[in-house]
């Protein structure tokens, strides 16, 4: 399971249309509760979630060229761990809740990402985060502090103390706001790890790790640094969704939670730093359409996936800049 | 408690067997086209039913012959599925990353539970095992149900037709050739696309064997595709990738581990299965038997 | 009728623009308009064989009512979401049909999904009526105003199922149990455990003696580890609360062990018919805890009537009991709509505290304090036989649930 050299480009979209494309985006789940039902916000808060969630594994992923199917560990010990804080203390500001969340995460992450990396590589390393993943599973579902197999349940929505002024995050769609807010700094952090110097070394490293080990580079080291800053935002991530979902219980430490933002990735495409964005999106809504279908749920998911897969091997983003590619060289073409 | 001690270990290897079965197509697969098939458990499952429902047709009882027989069927009507699978999906995968095989056969497992679902329905289903196999053999003490002992006679001898096949004749040779270097086989003249899709067939043909083998093995539904898969990727990784002696060898070690566990530890059931995984990966990170076998 | 948030008259505007100068008459219609009720259960994944029934009951419980003019002279609507099983989804789902005027929310088979829809209705000022979840921290730890179980709960059922025994086999004293390791395994446990410990000595005259229960994984393909620590097991009688596929493959693969032999008589908590319609005539000898039993309530009209109309359209002889707790759950909000019509949360909750509604299994009483619904406890004796069904109920007991309910304390857990 080896990822072919591809290499990242800069938002993938050259020109105009990558930033209003973004825009757009935010725009839409700006606006999101002036105009759409209960269901689809709270879906869409779960999804923003999710993108960050997804976006923080293509670090490791598409940009490093490591699967670890594990990470649901990482996004479960967020939630779990922010969520026990502010039940242990409910007084504690929620920002440090929500940060003891990320601690937990990056501890995780870092043990982790020591033991498996020194070891195993490649599919072998799939599968031993797999087991890890499951280990973490296990652990959350047998400690009665956690609420064991039922998870926790009403997870509080805090309030926001800022001195001056207090936000009530229960009240309407404030938590949704927050979710939003919290993403994009979140996204920001990853676009900057991606796009920056650190992104370029784990880019070579994916292409050419024994070069780059020539050249003095320790890439064990390196590779921990994108395991451990996936880990962080992930947890992050979970922490963020707990209160939103006020609800969580195991499964989202389960292997199969795991699958998700592999999911996301490919669907999307890997390549490009939105593409996990994309898949999120076009994934919840391909399950959220068959809600109403008795019986229909996996035939529709299933197939759709598949076209999608087979027809655009490069994910949606990486068929879409081919498409436009080719549009532009026939213009050209037509041009001369 | 020596009894007591055999029959646990008795009972992990039934589900050492059980979870070779359906690991020995997957780990053909892998070992050839590098294609990690989620799907497999879906078609394990399709071949479950399909025993099934051969089981109810024939009325009256189910002899042991006729029970072997349903399974060979089940393997051919799935080595079919496996052909169409193979000129449908794999053919496509070729030319791109080898991590899109995972999507696109989780796609193929979610079908395979749709399909499933429509043609038998929702609700669970139950198989027994054949006339012969439905009662227990007694040795001493030792309490054997005879179909658990079929189940790993059924292992043993997958095991040995596999081994046999891939080191003893010359397709089976010509297999691991090409596993090893497609691009020079290809050069010394060999059909490497016919090759490729010769280990599709076959490793979806144990799956549909392994499927009618383990019918009565547990209830059926169309969430059974699921259910082994995980234990199957452990089992080929801990094995060493496309090493069917690998795997035979982690079943058995991963069932005895998850037997004993299971017995003397009962308030954490199922975890001694991964930890042995994590544990074995780390100190043997390649698997137990590396490289191509 | 109308609250004017924001949301709303974004909706409105949208409508208007959609449908022109037809924006307006929404406000006329509203007094005449149909009550919508929202059911939210699994209609895909492991559960999905539990919520086609329930599906089915509510559906033949709105039919029947709309056909005999509503309530109120207001028709129902009923709107249908998928849990798919899973809380999240779940969650989603309620949370659109709220959006869409649902205030009567009705369903869920998981007690997971039941939890974390009742955490979010207070806020969206919504109800919801579980047909089937049984976690008993819904009506006990996490209780809130706005949630109402139809249905018995783990200690009313268990604890009848220890006095059966009490009364059937007061000789048998040793038992053991197989239960899956969670919530529903460990309440279903304490509560048997309880009942035996309160019923032997006060029926029979005896002191049972009871073993650790044995833990089991949830979701395994190979229970042969479990069923070998049965058998060295000093308990006779067993009590199971596997269930679904997982208590199929157990019951499967026992039986060559000879458990069913030695180990009588086996009871069990909640299979309803789905082992027995899987196994046939292979399915071995016990007692097993059901919502409702169709054979049991022959000449309540309500009960032939549902169980009619099932047969007519499935072909299932032996129905499990989610089709009546479906058809309850629609019946328990029209009663509660006949007393007060205005149909919101407010009018309701005290509407339903004590409503007393008519159920194939009976009258029905919402118990005011925790909104435990008081009814029947059915559990019937199964086994194999040679006819086309491959099984037979050779007997069935009806237990007042009010002999063995536990008093109700919202808020608090149960105190054994």
């Amino acid at each position: 399971m080896t990822t072919k050299p591809n290499i990242p480009q800069a938002g993938g979209n050259a020109g105009m249309v990558g930033p209003v494309l973004i825009a757009v985006a935010l725009a839409v789940f700006a606006t999101l509760p002036l105009w759409a039902e209960k269901g689809l916000v709270f879906l869409a808060g779960i999804v923003m979630a999710q993108i960050v969630f997804a976006l923080a594994f293509n670090l490791i992923f598409g940009l490093t060229g490591l699967v670890s199917f594990g990470q649901a560990a990482f996004f479960a010990a967020g939630a779990y761990a922010s969520a026990w804080l502010a039940r242990m203390a409910p007084d504690l500001p929620f920002f440090l809740t929500l940060a003891f969340g990320g601690a937990v995460g990056a501890v995780l992450a870092w043990v982790i990402g020591l033991v498996a990396l020194r070891r195993a590589s490649g599919i072998y390393f799939a599968i031993l985060t797999l087991a890890l993943g499951q280990l973490v599973y296990t652990a959350i579902g047998k400690t009665t502090a956690l609420g064991r197999e039922d998870g926790l349940i009403g997870i509080a929505r805090p309030v926001l103390d800022f001195g001056l002024f207090r936000i009530n995050l229960a009240a309407g769609d404030n938590y949704y706001y927050l979710i939003l807010v919290a993403s994009v700094v979140l996204i920001f952090c990853l676009w900057w790890v991606w796009h920056g110097s650190l992104g370029r070394i784990l880019s070579a490293i994916r292409q050419e790790p024994e070069r780059v080990r020539f050249l003095g580079v320790n890439v064990r080291r390196y590779r921990e640094y994108a395991f451990v800053i996936s880990g962080t935002v992930t947890a992050l991530a979970g922490a963020l969704m707990a209160p939103w979902s006020q609800i969580i219980t195991p499964m989202i430490a389960h292997w199969s939670y795991s699958a998700l933002p592999i999911l996301f990735c490919l669907l999307g495409g890997s390549a490009r730093f939105w593409g996990p964005a994309v898949g999120a999106v076009v994934f919840a809504g391909l399950e959220h359409s068959t809600r109403t279908m008795v019986g229909m749920a996996e035939l529709v998911v299933g197939g759709a996936l598949l076209v999608v897969v087979l027809a655009m091997p490069g994910g949606i983003l990486g068929a879409l800049a081919a498409l436009r590619q080719k549009y532009v060289t026939d213009r050209r073409g037509a041009a001369e | 408690m020596l009894a007591d001690f055999l029959l646990i270990a008795i009972n992990g290897l039934v589900w050492a067997m059980a979870v070779f079965l359906v690991a020995s197509g997957l780990t053909l697969i892998f070992g050839i086209l590098h294609i990690l098939n989620f799907s497999h458990g879906g078609f394990v499952m399709i071949g479950a039913y399909l025993a099934f429902t051969a089981m109810q047709l024939l009325t009256g009882s189910v002899g042991i012959a006729a029970f072997l027989g349903i399974a060979a069927l089940c393997a051919v009507a799935v080595a079919g599925m496996g052909f169409v699978i193979d000129r449908v999906v794999f053919k496509r995968l070729k030319g791109v990353d080898d991590s899109y095989s995972l999507i696109a056969t989780y796609a193929v497992l979610l079908l395979s539970e749709g399909a499933v679902k429509s043609v038998w329905g929702p609700n669970f289903e139950s198989v027994y095992p054949p006339e012969g196999l439905g009662g227990a053999l007694f040795l001493g003490d030792l309490f054997l149900p005879s179909y658990a002992l079929f189940v790993i006679g059924a292992g043993l001898a997958v095991f040995l037709v596999l081994d046999w096949w891939l080191h003893r004749t010359a397709s089976g040779k010509i297999m691991k050739s090409v596993a090893l270097d497609p691009w020079m086989a290809s050069i010394l003249g060999i059909n490497v696309n016919a090759i490729f899709t010769t280990a599709v067939v076959a490793g979806f043909a144990l799956a549909g064997l392994a499927g009618g083998l383990l019918a009565p093995n547990q209830s059926l539904s169309p969430m059974m595709g699921g259910s082994y898969i995980i234990q199957a990727f452990g089992v080929i990784i801990v094995g060493g990738i496309g090493n069917v002696r690998g795997a035979f060898l982690a079943a058995i070690l991963l069932g005895l581990i998850d037997a004993f566990g299971t017995v003397f530890v009962p308030q954490f059931p199922g975890i001694f299965f991964f930890i042995a995984v994590a544990v074995i990966i780390l100190f043997r990170p390649q698997g137990l038997l590396s490289g191509i076998r | 009728m109308v609250q004017t948030n924001r949301r709303n008259v974004m909706k409105m505007l949208g409508a208007s623009v959609a449908a022109g100068a037809l924006g307006l008459p929404m406000y006329a219609r509203a007094q005449s308009a149909p009550y919508k009720m929202g059911m939210v259960t699994a209609l895909s994944g492991p559960s999905e064989m539990l919520g086609r029934p329930m599906l089915a009951g509510a559906e033949y419980a709105v039919a029947e009512i709309n056909a005999a003019g509503g309530i109120n002279g207001r028709q129902i609507e009923l709107l249908v979401r998928d849990s798919k099983g899973r809380p999240d989804a779940g969650t989603v789902a309620a949370r659109e049909l709220i959006g869409e005027g649902c205030v009567m929310l009705l369903g869920t088979v998981s007690s997971a999904v039941a939890l974390a829809i009742s955490g979010i209705l207070q806020q969206e000022n919504a109800l919801l009526m579980t047909a089937a979840a049984h976690s008993l921290r819904l009506t006990h730890e996490d209780f809130n105003r706005h949630y109402f179980r139809v249905t018995d709960n783990p200690y009313m059922r268990q604890r009848a199922q220890a006095k059966l025994m009490a009364e059937l086999n007061g000789d048998v004293t040793a038992w053991g149990g197989l239960v899956p390791d969670h919530e529903y395994g460990r309440s279903t446990w304490d509560s048997f455990k309880h009942g035996l410990e309160t019923y032997y000595p006060e029926i029979a005259g005896k002191t049972p003696s009871i073993s650790d229960p044995i833990l089991c994984q949830y979701g395994g393909s190979d229970y042969r580890n479990y069923i070998a620590s049965a058998m060295r097991d000093p308990g006779v009688g067993f009590f199971n609360s596997l269930y679904g596929g997982d208590a199929i493959t157990m019951f499967q693969q026992a039986k060559p062990y000879g458990f069913f032999q030695r180990k009588a008589p086996i009871v069990d908590s909640a299979n309803e018919f789905i082992a027995a319609r899987a196994m046939k005539a292979e399915m071995p000898d016990m007692w097993i805890g059901s919502h409702w039993y169709h054979g049991a309530f022959k000449g309540n009209e309500i009960n032939d009537r549902i169980y009619a109309k099932y047969l007519e359209q499935t072909g299932i002889r032996f129905p499990d009991g989610f089709l009546s707790e479906g058809h309850a759950a629609v019946m328990a909000y029209a009663g509660a709509l006949a007393k007060d019509g205005a149909g919101t949360a407010e009018a309701l909750i005290p509407a339903l505290e004590g409503l007393s509604f008519e159920t194939a299994t009976g009258t029905r009483t919402i118990r005011a304090e925790d909104h435990q619904a008081i009814k029947p406890v059915i559990n019937y004796r199964v086994r194999s036989a040679q006819n086309e069904d491959g099984f037979e109920v050779v007997d069935f007991r009806v237990i007042d649930g009010a002999e063995t309910i536990e008093p109700a304390s919202p808020g608090a857990p149960v105190a054994w």
